[in-house]
C-alpha cells in the first residue's frame, strides 16, 4: 500500500470514511482515544518480569483448579469438612471445654463421633493407597505399575 | 471387556491427547470400561520452546522440563519405557524392558528428533551450534557470552524444520541483543535458507525480507550445505559458494523415530490422512504432532490442535459411534521481532497467513503463553 496513491472514490476508502464519521458522531472515537491512552499507560507500566511472574502465579492457581475440577467427589468432601469446621467452635470467644482421657473415651461412644471416626480411618487408608500409587508414578527407575502390565 | 487406549510419547501431542481423553472419557475410565495408558521413554515432559531462551540466559534448561507425573491425570497409567515395535495386525506394542502391551486404539506422538550427526558441520567433528536440546543450548550460551566480533551465520540446513518461527526469531533476537550490548557494529549476521525464498511460508518470507534489510542482515537463499570445513570455518555450498563464519548456528535435519518405518507406518514420517489423522496403513492407529507427514509446519500448536481431533475421534470409536471431527491443519505461531515486539501467523491447510506489524502486546502474549503452556499440557485451553 505504501507509495501508492489512495483513490478517494474507491469503495473501500468510502466505507472506511463512513465508519470514521459514524464513530465520530456517536462519540465512540473519543472513547477509543481514551482507551488507547489506557493501553499505552499499561504498556509503560508493565515489564516482562511482571508478565512472566503474574502469568506464572495464575498458572499455579489454574493447575490447582484443574485438579479440583477433575475431582468432584473431593470437592464434595471438602465442602463436608468446611461445613464441619464452621460448626466446630463457631464462637471464637467461647472455645469448647477441655476433655481428659476419660471424657475422650466416653465421647468415642457417641454415634456421631463414631461416624466421624469411620470417615477419618477410611481417609487414612485411602491416603496410604494414594501414597503408594504416587510413589510408583514418581519412581523413574522402574516406572511401571507391575500389577497392571 | 476393557477398551485399551495407548498413547506413545509424552511430549506436547501425547500429553495433551492423554489428558483430554481422560476428561472426555472420565465416566468410562471410572467404570473400568476404558483404560488409558501413556508410554514415554522418559519420565519427564520437555517443553522445547524454552530452549530458545537458554542461549540468551533468559531461561534455564530445568525450566523446560517437568515430571510427567505432575502433568498427567492420575487416572491415566504411566509407563516409562521405550516402544521398540508396533504390531499393527496383533494390536500390541513391544517395550524395551517390560514385555508387550495390547491396544484397541493407539495414538503415536513420538515427535521428530534432530539428526545432528547427519548434518554437515554440526556433528562431533563440526563446530556448528543449535538449540534442539538442553546441553546444546547451554553450549551456545557459553559461545555467545564470549562472542563480540566476527560473523554469525544462522543456517537452516535441512527441511522440514521443527517450529517454523525459530530461524527468523533467532536471527532477529541476535541482532537486537548485539545492539543492546553495543557489539552489533563488530558483528556481521548472515542468514541462509535452502529454498529460493527466506522462509517456506510465503507470508513469513515477505514479512521478514524488509525487516532483515532494515537490520543489515545479509541473506543467502537456495543455499544448500555440501560440506563444512570446521577447522577453516568455511561452509561449502552445493553451487560452489563459500561462506566463512566465526560462529555457526543452525537448524539441523530432523527425522522420525525408526519405530515408524520398522512398524510399517510410513517410509519415513508416519503416513496419515491429513483430516482424520488415521494411519494409512493400520486400523485404530492415529498420529499426532511432529511425527506425522501432514502438509503443514512441525509446531507445538499443530500437535495441540491435532490432539483435539484425535481425542474426539478415539472417544467416539471407544463409545461405538462414528467419528465426525476432522482436522483442517490449524496452526498458530508467534514471530518475535527482537527483544520487545512480536507478531504472529495463523494458517490452515487451505488458508495462507496474514502477518501484521509487530507490537509489544503480542510479545507479551508470547511470554505469557510460554507460562500458560503448562495448563495446555494438562488438557486445558
Ligand atoms: C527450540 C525450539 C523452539 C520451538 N518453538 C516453538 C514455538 O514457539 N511454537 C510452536 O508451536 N512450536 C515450537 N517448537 C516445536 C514444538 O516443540 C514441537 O512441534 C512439539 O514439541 C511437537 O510435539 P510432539 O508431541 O509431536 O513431539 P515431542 O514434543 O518431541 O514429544 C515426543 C515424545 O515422544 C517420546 N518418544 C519418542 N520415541 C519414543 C518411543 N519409541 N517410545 C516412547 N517414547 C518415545 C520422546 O521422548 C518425546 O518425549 C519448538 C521446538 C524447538 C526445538
Amino acid at each position: 500500500m505504501s507509495g501508492e496513491q489512495l483513490d478517494p472514490n474507491a469503495e473501500s476508502v468510502q466505507n472506511a470514511l463512513d465508519t470514521l464519521v459514524e464513530l465520530e458522531e456517536t462519540g465512540t472515537l473519543d472513547d477509543l482515544a481514551a482507551a488507547a491512552n489506557v493501553v499505552s499507560l499499561a504498556a509503560e507500566a508493565v515489564d516482562e518480569d511482571m508478565v512472566r511472574s503474574t502469568t506464572r502465579a495464575l498458572v499455579h492457581a489454574g493447575e490447582l483448579f484443574d485438579s479440583a475440577a477433575g475431582e468432584p467427589e473431593a470437592i464434595r468432601n471438602l465442602e463436608l469438612l468446611t461445613a464441619a469446621l464452621s460448626d466446630t467452635a463457631a464462637d471464637p470467644a467461647d472455645p469448647p471445654d477441655g476433655v481428659g482421657p476419660i471424657g475422650a473415651a466416653r465421647k468415642l461412644n457417641d454415634p456421631q463421633v463414631k461416624r466421624g471416626m469411620g470417615f477419618l480411618l477410611t481417609l487414612l487408608a485411602e491416603l496410604g493407597e494414594q501414597l503408594d500409587t504416587r510413589a510408583r508414578r514418581y519412581d523413574f527407575e522402574t516406572g511401571v505399575d507391575e500389577d497392571r502390565i | 471387556m476393557t477398551t485399551e487406549i495407548v498413547i506413545v510419547g509424552g511430549g506436547v501431542g501425547g500429553t495433551v491427547t492423554a489428558n483430554r481423553l481422560q476428561k472426555e472419557l472420565h465416566r468410562e475410565v471410572s467404570s473400568g470400561d476404558v483404560r488409558i495408558r501413556l508410554v514415554s521413554e522418559t519420565p519427564y515432559h520437555v517443553y522445547k520452546p524454552t530452549f530458545f531462551y537458554v542461549p540468551w540466559g533468559e531461561a534455564e534448561p530445568e525450566d523446560a522440563s517437568r515430571p510427567l507425573a505432575d502433568l498427567v491425570d492420575r487416572r491415566i497409567d504411566l509407563v516409562y519405557d521405550r516402544v521398540t515395535h508396533i504390531d499393527t495386525s496383533g494390536k500390541s506394542l513391544d517395550l524395551a524392558e517390560n514385555g508387550s502391551i495390547p491396544y484397541d486404539y493407539l495414538v503415536v506422538a513420538t515427535g521428530a528428533a534432530p539428526d545432528i550427526e547427519g548434518t554437515p558441520g554440526f556433528g562431533a567433528d563440526g563446530n556448528g551450534h543449535h538449540i534442539y536440546d538442553a546441553e546444546a543450548a547451554m553450549e551456545l550460551r557459553r559461545e555467545l557470552s564470549a562472542f563480540d566480533s566476527g560473523r554469525l551465520v544462522f543456517s537452516v540446513v535441512e527441511m522440514p524444520h521443527v517450529c517454523p518461527a525459530v530461524p527468523i526469531e533467532f536471527t532477529m533476537l541476535a541482532d537486537a541483543r548485539f545492539r543492546q550490548l553495543g557489539t552489533r557494529d563488530d558483528i556481521d549476521i548472515t542468514y541462509t535458507y535452502p529454498i529460493s525464498q527466506l522462509h517456506s511460508v510465503d507470508a513469513a518470507a515477505e514479512w521478514v525480507e524488509p525487516r532483515f534489510d532494515d537490520r543489515g542482515i545479509e541473506t543467502y537463499t537456495e543455499f544448500a550445505f555440501d560440506t563444512v570445513d570446521s577447522d577453516a570455518e568455511v561452509i561449502h555450498a552445493a553451487d560452489g559458494t563459500e561462506l566463512e563464519y566465526d560462529l555457526l548456528v543452525g537448524v539441523p535435519g530432523f527425522e522420525p523415530s525408526p519405530l515408524i518405518a520398522e512398524s510399517g507406518l510410513g517410509e519415513s514420517w508416519m503416513e496419515v490422512d491429513k483430516h482424520t489423522l488415521e494411519s494409512d496403513h493400520a486400523d485404530g492407529v492415529f498420529g499426532v504432532g511432529d511425527v506425522t507427514n501432514i502438509p503443514t509446519s512441525k509446531a507445538g500448536s499443530v500437535a495441540h490442535y491435532a490432539a483435539g481431533t484425535v481425542v474426539d475421534r478415539v472417544a467416539a470409536l471407544a463409545r461405538g459411534h462414528e467419528p465426525r471431527t476432522t482436522f483442517d491443519g490449524d496452526a498458530i505461531c508467534f514471530l518475535e521481532a527482537g527483544t520487545d515486539s512480536g507478531s504472529h501467523m495463523s494458517f490452515t491447510y487451505d488458508s495462507e497467513p496474514v502477518i501484521r506489524n509487530e507490537t509489544e502486546f503480542v510479545h507479551w502474549a508470547k511470554l505469557a503463553y510460554n507460562e500458560t503452556y503448562w495448563l495446555t499440557a494438562r488438557g486445558l485451553a
